[in-house]
């Protein structure tokens, strides 16, 4: 590891498309398989790093998230709010296919807590829906007999028809 | 979770539609354990690997309150197999379980995972409910124990209850489903009797609540709005150890002997986790403290 200090440090990233990305270090740590990348070098990363899964409009999306909790966190008052506000928004800003993508992006590059707050987005998205929609959003099949189906739907009987409330 | 990071370059066409296939298991395991559990139930009907994943031991572990060892040793007999799986654990405590001969029930809200109690006016100790002229049982279909306790008049009102049960942690509040009036059905349809409903409003009924652990609440409260099912909040405990039994005691008195009272409908005490007053629309219009 060189003499300068980490914070002061770039790296470039580059996607898919050939876009390059300059990258503080501090943000590239949370791409936890992009810092693993740079620790298991021998000399300094100083060539663009490829990320051969990852697209322009996903690292962009990611880099976004990273840059704006890294400003919240270092922050004084109402981060948490703040960081509320843009997380509900940066949620509703995308479609299903593009969270989907994001998904894969994150962990890919193994970006743990953008991926948990992702998880828990579809999680919203899917809570109240259709076994139909679900489906339908996943893109998977039904493969249970009919049969099978019903035996299903009364296995799990009581999780929707439990205790009478008044 | 670590990925190997491959700097082998292969140009790959932009994903049209990612499906399941493509999402890690580790990504579908933590959406599935953000659901709450009917939804999770729902999930299994997808497919088979959804299936398999909603019945993983560790996703309905998250769901069961953290004292459940405890609670099934407190709710089921030793007939209750060691080895059932922890959604069926989840799924045999969400059933109405009985507990002292029928007189008290207990059971998890599907949704929420967490405990709710009833006890039966057959539970309660209840003054002078031997004596036909005050109090009557009758049998109904509007009390989850097909009978109330009917008081046709009394100078001397006064109901007491324990309970003596491992609460998980968290903070309860206790009611008392109380109807004016005798309900009935003629021809198919209700009809209310509440010509011997007095009293109630001449002075409040008292609530107390004791805990072992020194906890105290008190209110009062007038009785209103007949013919209908009414729940009186009681008062609130805590709870902050669920591996112990929590011992509570509570009370609904009037013993103001200047007048009688009476007409009043006794079905059961209801404990409630605290924050189910502000969801649950039944609740909502509790009335009292």
């Amino acid at each position: 590891m060189s003499g300068i200090s980490d914070t002061e440090r770039m790296i470039t990233l580059k996607t898919v498309e050939g876009t390059l990305f300059d990258v503080k270090s501090s943000i590239a740590k949370d791409l936890k398989t992009v810092q693993a990348f740079i620790d298991d070098s021998d000399d300094d990363v100083t060539s663009p790093i490829p990320l051969p899964n990852v697209f322009t409009r996903e690292l962009s999306r990611i880099l976004d998230y990273l840059n704006n909790h890294h400003r919240f966190r270092s922050g004084i008052e109402k981060a948490d709010e703040e960081m509320a506000r843009y997380d509900a928004e940066f949620a509703k800003s995308m479609s299903h296919e593009e969270l989907k993508a994001l998904i894969l992006a994150a962990n890919y590059l193994n970006v743990k807590d953008l991926l948990e707050f992702l998880n828990q987005t579809v999680a919203d998205v899917i809570q109240n829906k259709s076994v139909e929609f679900v489906r339908n959003f996943f893109g998977i099949e039904n493969d249970y007999t009919p049969e099978e189906e019903e035996k299903l739907r009364n296995e799990n009987e009581w999780a929707f028809n439990g205790v009478e409330q008044d | 979770m670590g990925i190997l990071f491959s700097s082998t370059y292969a140009r790959k066409a932009p994903p049209s539609s990612p499906t399941l296939a493509d999402l890690p298991e580790s990504c579908v395991a933590s959406i599935i354990g953000y659901m709450d559990p009917p939804q999770i139930c729902k999930l299994a009907m997808l497919n088979r690997t959804f299936r398999a994943a909603s019945s993983a031991d560790f996703v309905w572990e998250s769901k069961l309150p953290p004292n459940y060892h405890v609670l099934i040793a407190e709710i089921f007999d030793q007939t209750f197999q060691n080895n059932h799986s922890k959604r069926a654990i989840y799924a045999n405590l969400c059933r109405l379980n009985s507990l002292d001969e029928g007189n008290k029930k207990v059971w998890l809200d599907r949704s929420t995972g967490k405990l709710c109690m009833c006890i039966s006016s057959k539970g309660l100790s209840i003054t002078g409910v031997d004596d036909r002229r005050y109090w009557n049982r009758i049998p109904t279909e509007e009390s989850r124990f097909h009978a109330v306790a009917y008081l046709q008049q009394t100078w001397w009102f006064e109901v007491i209850g324990e309970v003596d049960f491992p609460f998980p942690a968290g903070t309860y509040s206790l009611f008392f489903r109380i109807h004016l009036g005798r309900a009935g059905k003629r021809f198919g349809r209700r009809v209310c009797n509440t010509e011997h409903v007095h009293g109630w409003d001449k002075k409040p009924v008292r609530f107390q609540l004791w805990t072992s652990d020194g906890q105290y609440g008190s209110s009062q409260c007038f009785l209103k709005e007949p013919a209908k099912w009414s729940f009186y909040h009681a008062g609130d405990f805590t709870v902050v150890n669920g591996n112990v039994s929590t011992k509570i005691k509570f009370s609904m008195t009037q013993i103001d002997c200047t007048h009688t009272k009476g007409g009043l409908c006794l079905d059961s005490v209801l404990i409630y986790p605290s924050e189910f007053r502000k969801v649950k629309a039944f609740l909502n219009h509790s009335l009292a403290s």
